[in-house]
């Protein structure tokens, strides 16, 4: 009789864990309403891919507004940028690479910025808030164990099977519950919100950089990786030396972290020599007109008419 | 920018100022409020309408399927897979209208990845004028014809480029697409009046205008669709439209995207010279 109320104390109060955990976890990360809040495109990619993707989205609208030329000459910097692209300027200006100048005092200054303001937005959770997300699975692989160790001191094999279930189900909980997410559930509803209004800016429309201005392209390239470069600046994507791996699922989101960005120098990431995809940047009378469909007909092909 | 969708234009006419949709500008393109028509490459489009298109399509803007690939020129009989392609695209767009090239893309198996000029005989205007008729026998709405831009005539051209463009409408019943930049590149590099050109015309035919941008090489001028529109194109605008203002009036740009404020000033440029509302 008291091991029936021991096993009826144990699922209860493992019941009442759970659903506090569950509870607690979802206050904890449900973010701040972020969805309604303007973002940067330089916010957004710090916010899909962390610091190496707002560097490429940096970098994407200095290229965009020309203040960075094809070969990383540096050109003059329009008013509005957002500081990221401000700081690596400066540097690239005072005679850094790109990667240098990211990685300048001021540009970590500027990256904490971004991150400290995500997660005042309660898009970004906090250190303090994943630290505190981890107590309660904590608890529960404590709960676990506990009915572990009434397990093997109950007589009853009815018993045993209950403590044996209720803990499993205490550790599986547990364990799964110990990762903390790096976005709330606002900053995955802005993310998704971002991709649903923006799929014009993804990699296969080839959008161009010039006609959506530093914005968009800090945004193509926040949203969909760097796989937007290839698309839209092929020039610079290979001087960067950005590898060709697709970022871009089928779904068209970006798989991977920028981890090229997260290399100190060029040097660290895969080159590729393949520019196979730089008749955007070309004129008409490359072929990229004709090979896309366009009824341009002009230069293409030598005949200098067009339709 | 969503809106009320626009009254639907009668089958066959496209009205306002209009742009040519490209992926690389589409959002640029979505976000013109008063955009009433644009035009689709009908060889980049798939079984399936682009949710772009789509939703343009659904706010009550005309897409009209512009075909580059037909060879309607050509000595050939146009290939019954193509033209089933590009009426399918109408159906596809509830398109009021498709459009296609005066022109030969092909000829002996030959791909030429390229308008090729037709030459202005007797026996090419009965060529042409049997591939039309095929083509809209297919299609469930009207053809618009569109003459390109060449650096040179056919030696054995036997109309002028207004008895032929004639000819070949009344035979065909088919509408006129008047490229203003191709009558202005045409008329520059072969050293004619384009004015007298226009005054030749039947400009009652025409469905719609394109207006495009080229720049000048060598001394001759291509019609690129990848430069700005010259300001003497803008004055044939207002030309063309002083003698019979076209229904519409479409920008056309393939490459070498502008920043969105040249390609709204471009718009509104084309709306200025035609007296349409601006986009």
């Amino acid at each position: 009789m008291a091991d029936d109320t021991l096993v009826f104390a144990f699922i209860l109060s493992g019941a009442a864990l759970l659903a506090l955990s569950v509870v607690v976890r979802g206050r904890l990360f449900a973010g701040g309403g972020g969805h309604h809040l303007p973002v940067d495109p330089i916010d957004v990619a710090a916010l899909k891919g962390g610091p190496a993707l707002a560097e490429f989205a940096a970098l994407a609208a200095l290229r965009a507004c020309g203040a960075l030329g094809a070969h990383g000459a540096p050109g003059p910097l329009p008013a509005g940028l957002p500081r990221l692209a401000q700081v690596a300027h400066q540097g690239i200006l005072r005679g850094s690479n790109p990667w240098e100048a990211l990685r300048l005092p001021d540009a970590r200054a500027a990256q904490s910025q971004i991150r400290a303001k995500l997660e005042r937005q309660g898009l970004l959770t906090s250190r303090g808030q994943r630290a505190g997300a981890r107590v309660l699975p904590l608890v529960l692989l404590c709960a676990a164990a506990v009915g572990v160790a009434l397990a093997t001191r109950s007589a009853a094999d009815e018993h045993t099977v209950a403590f044996v279930l209720g803990s499993a189900v205490l550790a599986i909980v547990g364990v799964l519950s110990l990762r903390a997410p790096r976005l709330t559930r606002a900053g995955r509803m802005i993310l998704r919100d971002q991709f649903r209004r923006n799929g014009h800016l993804h990699p296969r429309n080839r959008p161009s950089w010039a006609t959506y201005g530093p914005a968009g392209a800090a945004l193509s390239v926040g949203l969909f990786g760097t796989a937007a470069w290839w698309a839209s600046d092929p020039e610079y994507a290979q001087y960067l030396g950005l590898g060709r791996a697709a970022l871009v699922s089928s779904g068209g989101y970006y798989t991977s972290s920028g981890s090229c960005g997260s290399s100190s120098s060029t040097s660290g990431c895969s080159s590729s020599n393949d520019n196979s995809s730089s008749c955007n940047s070309s004129s008409c009378s490359s072929s990229s007109s004709c090979s896309s469909g366009s009824s341009c007909g002009s230069s293409c092909g030598g005949g200098g008419g067009g339709d | 920018m969503t809106g009320r969708a626009a009254p639907a234009d009668p089958p066959g006419r496209v009205a306002g100022v209009g742009i040519g949709w490209r992926p690389e500008i589409a959002g640029f393109v979505a976000g013109l409020a008063g955009l009433r028509f644009c035009e689709v490459i009908a060889e980049t489009v798939g079984p399936t309408v682009p949710e772009a298109l789509a939703e343009l399509r659904d706010r009550g803007v005309a897409v009209v399927p512009h075909g580059v690939a037909l060879s309607l020129g050509g000595a050939d009989p146009v290939e019954p897979a193509r033209v089933a392609r590009l009426a399918r695209c109408a159906a596809l767009f509830d398109a009021p209208l498709v459009s296609e090239h005066i022109a030969f893309v092909r000829a002996g198996g030959v791909e030429a990845g390229h308008l090729l000029p037709v030459p202005r005989s007797r026996e090419a205007l009965a060529a042409l004028v049997a591939n039309v008729r095929r083509t809209q026998g297919e299609l469930p709405v009207p053809l618009a014809l569109e003459p390109i831009a060449t650096l040179f005539d056919w030696p054995d051209d036997e109309l002028t480029e207004a008895q032929f463009l004639t000819e070949l409408l009344d035979a065909t019943d088919a509408l006129l697409l008047l490229d203003v930049a191709n009558v202005y590149a045409n008329a520059r590099n072969r050293g004619h009046d384009p004015l007298a050109l226009l005054d030749a015309l039947p400009l009652d035919r025409v469905a719609y205008a394109h207006v495009a941008g080229g720049s000048t090489h060598a001394g001759l001028y291509h019609d690129t669709h990848a430069h700005p529109v010259p300001v003497e194109v803008f004055d044939l605008v207002r030309e063309l439209c002083a003698r019979h203002r076209p229904p519409a009036l479409l920008l056309e740009r393939d490459d070498r995207y502008p920043p969105a404020a040249e390609l709204r000033a471009e718009l509104d440029a084309i709306a200025d010279a035609s007296g349409h509302p601006r986009v």
